[in-house]
């Protein structure tokens, strides 16, 4: 049985996310997602390509989402809504709670601000999400009668999971975006020991090594407490999910030891909401906070409360988040224009900007003017500090993880090109196992090993599953204390087990292995013993009788009468 | 009954009943054993009947399994049954079926019961049942329930085998052990591997280093094994064979396999088990002898450069890159795991391998000066641990990076955090200046935040800038061990030597106070060589002063003593204790010294620098009086004493040379003559037993006090020359009888006295020239004199809890009183004021009980005047009267001490409200 893989977005790039593999006669679509960086035809994974007519719901057996990322899952209404597929979508439960929400936001900020068409509307969204089965973690649902899926617990951000799937013998796991290493919200990927012939990851630092994380929050933590002591506003410019919860539960966290009383101010809208939602989803998060909940809801900041824009110029210190993360526009930058002019203000900037935005221009050196159009200037003259939070695992990680695994064959999704080629000749080398990093649109075809079943009948198991110890015992040298010299040392670890039976092809084809001692009982075969007399004439001779008799039996039968 | 029921169990026990009958005979079998009530021949029938039973059902195992338990549980109720039911037990066991569990379940409950507590005498009984060649075959049974459970018989008999009486030879112990270890099932395979571990305990450092070898090699096998209890119990007896190479002979052959036992562990730490993780951890704290090349892989994900070792590596046919790609980043990763007990643990092991090696110690704490910030109070506990640890070990070498975070947690809101980061710091080693500046500007910040006790100081209660201060000392001192002392301020030292006695008493004389003394001196000596000690002008001495003094008392002894043996200073602590006196007595007089030393200064009117002198004087033998009970407080209470008058005397120095151009404040001037002459009245009859030198020395000052006096008032008055006169022919008198002469001053000033006297003519006194003339001089301040002093005391009386009292009407007032070396010739006052009324109460020497030197009473008295407020403050103290003044001023009109007087306590306050105000 071989493996096809298309890869439809993701390959050699980050963005659009969508593999469709197909495992014995059965298609799998992993994620569905949307370039972010293209407004054209390109923002969308080439669906023709899964099937030539449109018809998409004989084309693929099911659509398995991995968490709720616009890259991952954007492009999911437009299928399911638009081109028509009818089949069955496998999400978590937080994956399809904040899926609606980022949708939806981004179809705002896209038809509404940007006065785009619309490509799905509200009701898509609603209707897509109506046709969403939810999965739970390590929950085996049988999809049909071949195939299997089961989700691991991915990291990254709530709800993301990675994929097992299996059909047949053949086994493979996609892991969507993936983070080894637990950070204050969310744990740590974790996957069991699995028998895989492939392995898809992401690799998004395909080379980079990443330090602590806590060097990363010591820095970040000295940066505002540095601010604030001298009297100055924080602007933390964040995504609405994930980074947000991160950086303040650390800071609340951070307040709460250093007795800290500057408010820490959360603006109103989408963060509110996935507050809530990570409220609920406790199961998902870390294990502090899973630990911690009974007592007090780590989401429930002691902290932080709502922000009110006449607080934008009230005096004194405050910490502020606010959205979007890379101060295009909206609420960020309003505030971002009233504070940036002060040094004595902190804005942070996360680790990736979209160019063109204002948080790309201040990551690129340091300008002390902005020119936000013809008529408004922004001099900028607070402190920056970037952040490197990422919720991706590091080269290490992807390393560890696909040692753990343990592959026969690994193929590289969601990176940079050139980092890719650096991975996969690692992976080769110092794993080797077989690698792979395909671009858009191309199909890898892996062949897997065949295995052929047999049964085993319930004594041949026993037979197999104990030590004949009286064995070593014979052959060990019988000494009283420690000291067995070197052939009985090397006598107590070769006991190595072999198991014998018999190999039977059975009337209905299939193998079966057996024990010696079924064997006839099996063939329905009664026990005939044959035996063998050796007999020569001989001269009896009274004086000889004793040596005679001793010289010539077979073995095999003690009972049988002796003829002289 | 009995009888009934045994009978219709013989019945219900035949084989021919039905199926439901049996059991139930069997549970009324059970009733009859368990009830206490039954008789022992009951019992004894019943077992009987069961055991005859096990024979008519043979091959029947619904019947047999409850009959064979309750066949145990009978033995095991009542010890007499044992051995017939072992006995009935037994067939059982061969054959290797799955009854066969069961009878062994039986052996080993009834083992376990043993008389012995399942010492040596089950182990016996279990060697008397079951022979090696039976225990072997039903390890190799091929029911797994067997092979369990005669594993766990094996492995809990392992433990106790300190007998000559064993199960089995160890050999076929060991190889029954380790063919079950790769059993089928797993929980076979962990007893198994327990039982390896519990084995290799129990042999000990007797064990062949082949036979290690074997139980490692299948430890190791199991590491990867799928059940996560298996494979912690793998990597535990990895983690022992790895001890047991590090303390075998040879154990220099055994690095290579140290380093790669540690390798394999590492990468055991990324298992995705906890439980695995924990156990990887803790086996990394106990590995030894590792290569620091492979530690400082485990502290960097990175890949680091080529090993030197790697030629010995290949030995053991571990591919190179591979080999430092699994301990890459083992404890990066543990110290950022998900779970705060493998963080913990992580922390943990760092701290004990950081003793190995100084370049690892450096580069893990870069990691935990991270985990400082671990949002756990367990890890961040831990990681102050590990760093006090480190410290202990020499191992900790802070840099500036690191003391953000650190100095954060001296602000921890966790008092437990505080106090280890705390305890961390003092054994800090700080690079520079700077950052010592900053922790004790955050000490001290912190300390006011948070005020508390530190713990560590045992039980002084100092405020806050004083636990600064013994910090101060502790730091300086770690910081000198890095010859960075000319760095340091010497202020800082000198700060830290007038605390000394202080310091070393906190210490609990842990410390030699000798050494400590001699240390912190040898180091404040160096930039005050005597070179620079000239060039410098008075305002330095401040500074200088007590290290000056210091240092000519101890430098005799520095020769001897040096830095080492402060760190082994705790054979020298009786000593120190022994000589605190002799010692104690020598600071004091080397203060006095100094005091006497100002007087030059005083004269040269360098008001500020005495004054900052004497206080710091002042400040430093109240210091010492902090520690000090018993014979030394005399001396310690005259030479603070002494050192009030020299700062009055300074004081009215001061002033008379201003009043040279204008008089201005004839009162303050008033006032502090009054003062002096009280404060020497106090000098001169408080301390009875002075040598005649110190008397005349006292009297001289006296002498100076009337100069000011006439000083001030400009005429003499005929009762202050009166005054004058006695006090001169009581110092003539003195210098007659002994051997010292009369100073210059006082020559004139009896010359100048007889001329007044004789004179009438009221002729000026040469006031200046014989202040002029005076020079206060050195005296020895021995001598074994005691101090007359008392203490006052009104008990559960605050400003919260006040006395009641009737305006207008006497309030009665209970002093507790304790005096000092009180003669009965003394006069004992108390005085009572409140504002100008004052009342004197007589204190007969009679109430006194007791002949001791420290006497104890209660005095009620009654006040009398008490105002019509709703409140009032009633100021009380004791006073004595001056014995041999004869020359008085007698006031008209009072009710009080005739002649002279003096303070013998501190005044005290007593609260007092009016009855109905309260």
């Amino acid at each position: 049985m071989a493996i096809e893989c298309l890869v439809l977005g993701a390959g050699q790039e980050v963005g659009k996310s969508c593999v469709v593999v197909s495992i014995g006669g059965k298609r799998i679509m992993f994620d569905c997602g949307m370039h972010m960086g293209y407004l054209d035809h390109r923002r969308y994974p080439d669906f023709s390509r899964i099937s030539e007519t449109g018809d998409f719901n004989s084309a693929l057996t099911c659509i398995i989402i991995t968490h709720f990322h616009l890259d991952h899952v954007g492009a999911l209404p437009y299928f399911t809504e638009v081109c028509g597929y009818q089949g069955p979508i496998f999400m978590t439960y937080p994956t399809k709670a904040l899926a609606p929400l980022m949708l939806e936001d981004y179809r705002k900020v896209m038809v509404e601000r940007r006065g785009e068409e619309e490509q799905f509307s509200y009701d898509h969204i609603v209707d897509c999400m109506k046709k969403v089965t939810t999965l739970d973690l390590k929950q085996t649902v049988q999809v049909d009668k071949d195939l299997q899926i089961r989700a691991y617990y991915a990291g990254h951000v709530l709800g993301a999971v990675m994929i097992y799937a299996k059909v047949g013998d053949t086994a493979m796991v996609y892991t969507g975006d993936y983070n080894m290493t637990p950070d204050r919200h969310l744990g740590a990927a974790q996957i069991d020991r699995l028998q895989l012939d492939l392995l898809i990851t992401e690799s998004t630092y395909a080379t980079t090594i990443r330090d602590s994380k806590y060097a990363r929050e010591r820095e970040f933590l000295k940066a505002v407490h540095k601010c604030i002591s001298g009297g100055g506003k924080v602007l933390i410019p964040t995504f609405a999910l994930g980074r947000a919860q991160e950086l303040c539960i650390l800071l609340d966290d951070y307040w709460e030891r250093m007795n800290l009383k500057i408010p820490i101010y959360f603006s109103a809208g989408l963060t509110i909401q996935a507050n809530m939602y990570y409220k609920m989803f406790i199961g998902w998060t870390s294990q502090k906070i899973k630990d911690t909940y009974a007592i007090r809801n780590t989401f429930d900041f002691k902290h932080v409360c709502p922000f009110d824009r006449s607080l934008i110029n009230a005096s004194g210190p405050c910490v502020l988040f606010a959205t979007p993360g890379m101060i295009s526009g909206g609420f960020s930058l309003e505030v971002f224009k009233q504070w940036a002019p002060s040094e004595k203000n902190l804005v942070t900037l996360p680790g990736y900007c979209v160019a063109g935005t204002i948080g790309h221009k201040l990551m690129s050196g340091k300008p002390t003017r902005i020119d936000l159009d013809k008529d408004t200037q922004i001099d900028v003259r607070c402190q920056i500090h970037q952040l490197s939070f990422s919720p991706h695992t590091d080269a290490k990680g992807i390393m560890d993880l696909v040692e753990f695994l343990s592959p026969k064959h690994v193929i590289l999704v969601h990176g940079e090109k050139p980092k890719m080629a650096t991975l996969k000749g690692r992976i080769q080398s110092e794993l080797g196992i077989q690698c792979y990093d395909p671009a858009n649109n191309e199909t890898v075809l892996i062949s897997t090993t065949q295995n052929v079943k047999i049964n085993a009948t319930k004594m041949f198991m026993r037979s197999c599953s104990h030590v004949d110890l009286h064995s070593v015992t014979k052959s060990a040298p019988c000494l009283s204390d420690f000291s067995f010299g070197d052939s009985g040392a090397s006598n107590l670890v070769r006991n190595e087990k072999v198991a014998e039976g018999i190999l039977v092809m059975e009337k209905n084809k299939t193998a079966k292995i057996l024990c010696e001692d079924e064997f006839l009982q099996t063939l329905h075969v009664k026990e005939h013993n044959v035996q063998f007399q050796y007999s020569r004439p001989l001269e009896v001779c009274r004086e000889q009788v004793s040596c005679q008799s001793s010289s010539g039996l077979l073995p095999s039968n003690g009972s049988s009468p002796e003829r002289w | 009954m009995e009888r009934l029921l045994l009978e219709r169990l013989e019945v219900h026990l035949d084989p021919l009943s039905d199926e439901r009958r049996r059991l139930r005979a069997l549970a009324s079998a059970r009733a009859l054993i368990a009830n206490p009530d039954s008789s022992d021949s009951t019992r004894r029938s019943t077992v009987d009947a069961l055991i005859r039973s096990l024979d008519a059902h043979y091959g029947d195992p619904a019947f047999l399994r409850p009959a064979l338990k309750l066949l145990g549980d009978a033995a095991v109720l009542h010890r007499p049954l044992a051995p017939s039911v072992i006995a009935a037990v037994r067939p059982f066991l061969n054959g290797g079926k799955s009854l066969a569990a069961d009878a062994i379940a039986v052996v080993a409950s009834i083992a376990e019961s043993s008389p012995e507590g399942g010492g040596e005498g089950g182990v016996s009984l279990l060697a008397s049942v079951l022979d090696e060649d039976l225990v072997l075959s039903l390890a190799s049974s091929p029911v797994s329930l067997v092979r369990s459970r005669i594993l766990n018989l094996l492995v809990s008999s392992i433990g106790r085998a300190q007998s000559s009486v064993s199960l089995l030879r160890p050999h076929l112990m060991l190889q029954v052990l380790l063919g079950l270890a790769v059993d089928l099932y797993p929980l076979v395979r962990r007893v198994a591997l327990d039982g390896i571990m519990a084995f290799c305990e129990v042999a000990g450092s007797d064990l062949d280093g082949s036979i290690i070898d074997c139980c490692y090699d299948r430890a190791v096998e199991l590491f990867r094994d799928e059940d996560e209890l298996v494979r912690s119990a793998a990597v535990r007896v990895v983690s022992k064979c790895g001890q047991m190479f590090a303390a075998s002979k040879e154990r220099m052959g055994n690095m290579e396999r140290m380093d790669v036992i540690f390798v394999q562990l590492c990468s055991m730490a990324r298992d995705m088990s906890v439980k695995v993780r924990i156990e990887a951890f803790l086996a990394l704290g106990k590995v030894q002898l590792v290569s620091e090349n492979v530690l400082l892989q485990s502290l960097s994900k990175k890949v680091l450069g080529v090993r030197s070792g790697s030629k010995t590596i290949t030995k053991w046919s571990v591919n190179e890159s591979k080999f430092s790609l699994s301990a890459a980043g083992a404890f990066v990763h543990g110290i950022e795991d998900e779970f705060y007990e493998v963080r913990t643990i992580a922390c943990q092991s760092l701290g004990m391998l950081a003793t190995f090696s100084i370049q690892f110690a450096d580069n893990a704490l870069n990691l935990l000066m991270d985990m400082l910030n671990d949002d756990a109070e367990a890890v961040r506990l831990q990681t102050l641990q590990t760093l006090f640890h480190m410290a202990t070990h020499d191992h900790l070498r802070v840099q500036e990076k690191h003391m953000d975070m650190f100095l954060g947690l001296l602000a921890d809101i966790s008092a437990l955090i505080r106090r280890a980061a705390r305890k961390v710091l003092q054994l800090m080693m700080l690079p520079d200046i700077e950052t010592f500046k900053s922790a004790i500007n955050c000490l001290i910040t912190n300390l006011e935040t948070y005020p508390e006790i530190v713990p560590s100081c045992g039980e002084l209660s100092l405020d806050s800038p004083r636990v600064a201060a013994i910090v101060v000392l502790f730091i300086s001192s770690s910081i000198s061990n890095e010859h960075l002392t000319c760095n340091i301020p010497v202020a800082i030292f000198s700060y830290a030597v007038s605390l000394v006695g202080r310091i070393s008493c906190s210490l609990g004389n842990a410390l030699n106070r000798d050494a400590l003394m001699a240390y912190l001196c040898h180091h404040s000596e160096i930039p005050f060589s005597d070179t620079t000690l000239k060039s410098k002008v008075a305002n330095e001495m401040c500074h200088s002063w007590s290290l000056h003094s210091v240092i000519s008392e101890v430098k005799v002894k520095e020769n001897l003593l040096s830095m080492n043996e402060i760190a082994t200073h705790l054979k020298h602590s009786q000593k120190g204790v022994e000589q605190t006196d002799e010692e104690l007595m020598q600071s004091i007089q080397s203060i006095l010294e100094k005091v006497v030393e100002t007087w030059p200064l005083i004269k040269l009117h360098c008001a500020h620098e005495v004054r900052r002198t004497l206080r710091t004087c002042k400040e430093e033998l109240e210091m010492i009086a902090w520690n000090v009970s018993g014979s030394p407080s005399a001396l310690l209470e005259f030479a603070l004493q002494y050192v009030q008058i020299i700062q009055l005397i300074a004081e009215i120095w001061e002033k008379l040379q201003l009043k040279k151009s204008h008089i201005v404040g004839t009162m303050t001037l008033e006032f502090l003559l009054e003062k002096l002459s009280m404060s020497l009245r106090r000098m001169r009859y408080g301390f009875p037993g002075l040598s005649r030198e110190v008397e005349c020395h006292i009297i001289e000052l006296t002498l100076l006090g009337f100069v000011f006096r006439l000083c001030e008032v400009g005429t003499c008055s005929n009762f202050v020359l009166k005054k004058l006169q006695a006090i001169t022919s009581s110092a003539e008198f003195l210098c007659v009888e002994g051997s010292s002469k009369l100073s210059e001053f006082a020559k004139e000033l009896l010359r100048s006295c007889a001329e007044g006297g004789t004179g009438e003519t009221s002729q000026p006194f040469p006031i200046y020239k014989l202040l002029e003339l005076f020079n206060l001089q050195q005296v020895a301040f021995t001598g074994r004199f005691k101090c007359i002093k008392a203490e006052l005391q009104v008990f559960g009386n605050d400003s919260e809890n006040p006395l009641p009292f009737v305006p207008g009407l006497p309030v009665g007032i209970t002093f507790q009183i304790t005096v000092h070396n009180i003669s009965t010739n003394d006069r004992l006052w108390l005085r009572m004021a409140v504002g100008v009324s004052v009342q004197y109460v007589f204190l007969d020497s009679c109430q006194f009980t007791g002949r001791d030197e420290v006497r104890k009473f209660a005095v009620n008295t009654p006040f009398y005047a008490t105002p019509k407020v709703p409140s009032f403050l009633l100021r009380a103290c004791m006073l004595m009267e001056c014995p041999s003044e004869n020359v008085t001023y007698q006031k008209k009109d009072q009710r009080g001490p005739k002649d002279d007087i003096f303070l013998v306590c501190e005044e005290i306050e007593v609260y007092l409200v009016k009855i109905d105000s309260r």
